[in-house]
């Protein structure tokens, strides 16, 4: 029972990493979540003297959690302005006032 | 037979709506909307693209245009991923909102296209140059309903609805040109529906549902817009199921309305 507990909070545990790197938001709270909540309930099954690596894993997931909330209320979206992108724009428009010159002509 | 035939009656019903209800341009230039695009990704909505709608008036030595742009641009979060730099423009008369220019500029995760639709003066017809990727230019000729508009045009026509004489259930149809073919796109009046926003708070909206006979939209009622209750008609809300899954556009700016 404790293992199974540990090893799932691992395998959560791997998986809010992942969740916390790529650009998913706030997805990375559940695996996260669930990865805390098996680390306590393996804390709270194990014998005193093993208690040390489920208690790591705890901390970990906490600091998961901790982390997936900051990069939610620190982290902005933003979109990068590109000077190709503003190219483009300016000569789509440039290639438009011509087109519809043209088109004017054959009114 | 019969089939045919309700298809032929519901056609002259949407054609006799869309000549009863007038539209009222009141689009004006030098608008800008800003919205945040979510994707519903492993049961959560993500922030994935920032799309910015805007408008200004194009000047040429014979006549002014309203120049509507469309702009989806991915966060930057999602750059290294997917990137994405979409640029949809039309250029149309500045009262009848009649489309002149098309132009549709691609960028997604790599893959990119360009489209230009020329629509002539006849009124019949649309000149395509269209590229895909590193592909040949192909140029087209397509014949068109002389009502048929670009789908830039079609979402700022939504803003010009009449809609105080429109009773809910009730449709009004449109002709849209999109991939060098024509689709009749029909917009439902679901009702008026309170809803909250992150700019312009609790806000009493007109609930318009949008379908087409094309597989780029999915369900019934599942595609869903709220535009503002009020003479600007701001759409606020839009809500999305295509093939690939679903999401929601939200407004976080608005200026110059």
């Amino acid at each position: 029972m404790r293992n199974i507990l540990i090893i799932l909070s691992v395998i959560f545990g791997l998986l809010g990493i992942v969740f916390v790197i790529l650009p998913m938001g706030t997805i990375a709270f559940l695996p996260a979540g669930i990865a805390l909540a098996l680390s306590i309930i393996a804390y709270f099954v194990s014998g005193k003297s093993k208690r040390k690596f489920p208690y790591i894993l705890m901390i970990l997931s906490f600091l998961l959690l901790l982390s997936a909330g900051a990069k939610k209320v620190f982290v902005e979206d933003t979109v990068k302005v590109e000077k190709q992108f503003l190219e483009e724009k300016q000569q789509a428009k440039q290639d438009a006032q011509k087109e519809l010159e043209n088109l004017e002509d054959l009114e | 037979m019969i089939h045919s035939q309700f298809i032929k009656k519901l056609g002259f019903l949407l054609v006799g709506l869309l000549m009863f209800f007038p539209l009222t341009a009141q689009i004006h230039a030098n608008e800008k909307l800003v919205y945040s695009g979510s994707y519903f990704l492993s049961g959560m909505m993500t922030n994935v693209a920032q799309i910015t709608m805007s408008t200004e008036m194009l000047k040429t030595s014979k006549k002014s245009y309203l120049h509507l742009s469309v702009e989806a641009a991915t966060f930057q979060k999602w750059d290294s991923y997917f990137k994405i730099r979409d640029l949809y423009e039309s250029y149309v008369d500045p009262q009848s909102l009649k489309p002149s220019l098309y132009q549709r500029n691609v960028y997604e995760g790599g893959y990119t296209k360009t489209e230009k639709y020329t629509f002539l003066p006849d009124g019949k017809t649309v000149k395509s140059v269209t590229r895909r990727k590193n592909g040949p230019v192909k140029t087209n000729s397509v014949s068109i309903n002389p009502k048929t508009i670009d789908v830039v045009t079609l979402i700022y026509k939504l803003r010009t609805i009449n809609f105080s004489t429109i009773r809910p259930g009730q449709f009004i149809a449109f002709q849209t040109i999109f991939d060098e073919k024509e689709y009749p796109v029909w917009i439902k009046f679901i009702g008026k529906e309170t809803i909250s926003t992150s700019t312009l708070g609790k806000q009493a909206c007109f609930k318009l549902s949008i379908s087409s006979k094309t597989n780029k939209l999915k369900g019934t009622d599942k595609n869903l817009i709220w535009i503002t209750a009020d003479s600007k008609k701001i759409p606020c809300l839009i809500e999305f199921s295509i093939p690939v899954g679903t999401g929601r556009v939200s407004l976080i700016n608005v200026s110059g309305v």
